[in-house]
Order: C-alpha cells, then sequence, then structure tokens
C-alpha cells in the first residue's frame, strides 16, 4: 500500500462499516512501517480522541426546562386550531343539509300553492307598483301561508299562477335583504334572469342547492332598484 | 416517563398529528438533546441553541403532516428541520467568526515546527481542558460545510448515510468534508499547540 492509498482510509479507519477488514490491515501494515503515516494515525487518533471528548462534554447539554412548557401551550394552541376547522367543515354539512331541507320544503310549498286562497301576483315590466308603493305589495312569503294552503290542497290546483301569456308558473315574491336598506319602497324594474341554484345565497336569497341542483338553471324575476340592487325574487316555472 | 415513551418515533409522531400532546412531549423528550447539542456543536451559542431548538419543535408541531417515513426517519426529518433553522439563523444573524490570524499567516511553518520528528505526538494532550475548548473554537472556525460534516459524523457520532441525509448531499461527498474537516482541526489544533509550546518556553525563560 501506497502512502496515498493510506491517506484516503486513514480517517475511516475506525469506521468498521466504510472501511473493509483486509484494507485495514493492509493500511495498518503500512503505517507499521512508514513513519510519516504512523504520525499522522497518531494525530488523527488523538484528534477523534478529543472530538469524543468534546461530545462527551456536550452530552450534559440541554434545553431549559421552560421550553418544555412553552411548547405545550403552542401544541395546546395548534391542537385548538384542529376542532375549530372541524367544527367549520360540519358546520358546512350541516349548512348544507339545511338548505336541502329548506330546498325541498320550497319545492313541496310550491307545489301546494293555491290561486284560489292566494292570487298570484304576476307582475309584468309595465305594472311595476309606484314609487311610494309600501312593503307590503311584496307578498308574503310561501312559507307563511302554510295553513291555508294545506286547507285547500285536495281541491285547489297545485300551481301557484299561471300566466297567460306563456303558461308559466310564477311564485310570488319574496322580498330579499337588500329591500330593508332600500327605505322600504320597491321601485324599480323587474328583470327576467336565468340563474345556478348555486346563485341564490350570493343574491341574499337563503337558500343553497346542492349537487345538480345547484348548477341547475333557475328562471326568475328579480326586481331590480333604482340602486341596481336586487330587491325581491320570485320563481319562474 | 409517560406511556408513550416505548414507542417509535414515527408511532409518535403518527399520534401527535392527532393531537396527543403526550406523544409530542415523548419525542421532544427524545430528541431534544440530540438537536440541541448539534446546534450547539454548530454555534457554540447557547442562545442561539435555545431558540433554534425550540423553532425545530414549534416546526414541528405545526409541519407533521410534512413527515413522510419513505423519505426518512423522524430524527433526520428534525435535523433537516434544525439544520434549515440554524441556515436561516446565520443568514440572518451573520455572526462573528473570530479569524484565526495566527494559521493564516504561518500556519505552514507553525505546522512544520510541530510535525518535526523528534516531537512525540502533540495532540497527545488534546483532552485537557484548555485545548478541548481550542478544538471547541477550532471546530466554530472551520467553514460551514466542513463544520457540519465534523459536528454530524464526528460530536453526534452519525453515520455517513444519516448525515447525507440531513446534509443533503451525497455520501461521498460527506466523506470528503469530514476528511477536509478534519485535516482543517488537525492544522489549527497543531498551531495551537504550537502556541502553547511557545508560552510554556516562554514562561520557562522568564
Amino acid at each position: 500500500m501506497e502512502c496515498r492509498e493510506c491517506d484516503s482510509i486513514i480517517h475511516d479507519f475506525m469506521r468498521a462499516q466504510v472501511a473493509d477488514e483486509e484494507l485495514r490491515t493492509k493500511a495498518f501494515d503500512h503505517i507499521m512501517r512508514c513513519a510519516r503515516c504512523e504520525a499522522r494515525f497518531s494525530d488523527i487518533r488523538s484528534l477523534e480522541t478529543a472530538l469524543r471528548t468534546l461530545a462527551d462534554t456536550m452530552d450534559s447539554e440541554r434545553s431549559a426546562a421552560q421550553l418544555e412548557r412553552v411548547l405545550r401551550v403552542v401544541f395546546q394552541q395548534q391542537k385548538g386550531a384542529r376542532p375549530r376547522s372541524r367544527s367549520f367543515s360540519s358546520w358546512v354539512t350541516i349548512g348544507m343539509a339545511a338548505s336541502m331541507l329548506l330546498s325541498i320544503g320550497f319545492v313541496s310549498r310550491h307545489r301546494l300553492f293555491s290561486p284560489l286562497r292566494k292570487p298570484p301576483m304576476v307582475v309584468t315590466p309595465g305594472q311595476l307598483p309606484p314609487a311610494n308603493a309600501s312593503n307590503a305589495q311584496i307578498p308574503e312569503p310561501v312559507a307563511a301561508l302554510a295553513p291555508e294552503t294545506r286547507k285547500h290542497r285536495k281541491s285547489g290546483p297545485r300551481v301557484a299562477a299561471r300566466s297567460k301569456d306563456t303558461e308559466e308558473f310564477v311564485t310570488a315574491f319574496y322580498p330579499l335583504p337588500y329591500a330593508e336598506s332600500s327605505d322600504h319602497t320597491m321601485n324599480g324594474e323587474i328583470v327576467r334572469v336565468k340563474l345556478r341554484g348555486s346563485a341564490l345565497p350570493g343574491i341574499g336569497f337563503p337558500m343553497a342547492l346542492n349537487g345538480d341542483r345547484a348548477s341547475e338553471q333557475i328562471t326568475a324575476d328579480l326586481i331590480i332598484g333604482e340602486n341596481g340592487l336586487p330587491l325581491a325574487i320570485r320563481f319562474v316555472r | 416517563m409517560n406511556s408513550r415513551s416505548h414507542l417509535s418515533d414515527e408511532a409518535l409522531v403518527d399520534l401527535m398529528r392527532e393531537g396527543d400532546e403526550e406523544a409530542f412531549i415523548s419525542l421532544y423528550r427524545r430528541r431534544q438533546p440530540d438537536i440541541y447539542r448539534y446546534v450547539f456543536g454548530m454555534s457554540n451559542s447557547r442562545t442561539t441553541t435555545e431558540d433554534v431548538t425550540q423553532e425545530v419543535f414549534i416546526n414541528l408541531i405545526h409541519h407533521a403532516y410534512r413527515f413522510d417515513p419513505a423519505r426518512g426517519s423522524v430524527r433526520s426529518f428534525l435535523y433537516g428541520i434544525a439544520r434549515n433553522c440554524l441556515l436561516q439563523h446565520f443568514d440572518r444573524e451573520r455572526p462573528y467568526v473570530p479569524y484565526d490570524s495566527e494559521i493564516a499567516e504561518n500556519g505552514s511553518s507553525a505546522l512544520q515546527n510541530v510535525l518535526r520528528p523528534d516531537m512525540n505526538n502533540p495532540l497527545a494532550e488534546l483532552t485537557t481542558a484548555e485545548l478541548l475548548d481550542d478544538l471547541r473554537q477550532a471546530v466554530l472556525t472551520l467553514p460551514l460545510k466542513y463544520r457540519e460534516a465534523v459536528v454530524l459524523c464526528d460530536l453526534q457520532e452519525m453515520d455517513y448515510v444519516d448525515a447525507a441525509a440531513v446534509m443533503r448531499c451525497p455520501v461521498g461527498t460527506v466523506r470528503s468534508r469530514l476528511h477536509r474537516g478534519r485535516e482543517l482541526l488537525l492544522q489549527k489544533l497543531k498551531s495551537c499547540v504550537a502556541a502553547h509550546d511557545r508560552d510554556v518556553r516562554k514562561r520557562a525563560c522568564c
């Protein structure tokens, strides 16, 4: 073995997994015969011993005790954050379930709606009430008419209204939250729109449809106020 | 000691992901000394070590989901976080590292003096407290990449494979950096020994 070869493994001499036994035996033979390599080997062994001693002195080094307490607090905060997110998702689920129930209720009410007890408010763009019309002109939501509607369930037709021109069924107008902030007047224009069910909450109608229903196109009439905000909505079939 | 202490690191990480505080504390108590010594060996500053150790475990709390057993052990994962935190810390602080002018200017002659044939192993007394302090300082003044290899492989007694995982480099690179780091340490220490001898001789003359 040459000095160069010995140099390449001299630092790994003590690492059995790096230098195999045969190589180490050869290197050791060389070290015994070469003064230079013997001195280097001796230096490196001393250095290794010193490094081991230094490592031993560091064994007693530990974090301060209060670090554990700090970390416990951080962990508890993090843990506290997790149920919040679970709670949020459960609220979303509850919200979706509630909206499904609402939509089922809405559809069944819509079917039970009796034109004999509650004539439809079919408002065409030309028949909009005057500017000083009161909020009372907005029909009550269908849900408020439940007892009467149930009473006439068998005898009356199940449609809400039938437009003379288009053979369409329309519901009453439902005030939207924007109506409350527009000094209780319903001055504006009726605009027919087609929108996805999922867009209803966006205009303040408290209903969210799920799955296929959410992407289903809904035809509706919106009363758009002077300020451009939708004040009421009715549904058209 | 709590009921989680017999579990493996990986099992503890799984439990702490589910919000088990005691699992986290068990893991902290098991791995904190290694991380602390590694950071201390690299920085030789208790303040830095405390800060970085805390940062490592807070990181673990927030990002335990990033641990992937297929990519390495929890120990390597923690060392990896510690290394990143430490490098960021060095970047931020840019600590003053004393420049070893004696080695730079007289290193080769000092080395030759120390390596004179009649001199018995000059590093044999390195285990004395004074020289251990010199060794600690010498490690600290090593360039970062060599210091890292020495701290991980020699002070932490990590094998090359684990050290390579922490240093994110091939095993061969760890080996060559360790050898180079050790050679630099030898040079620094020999000059320290020589300076120490000169002091002793001066004191003897006076």
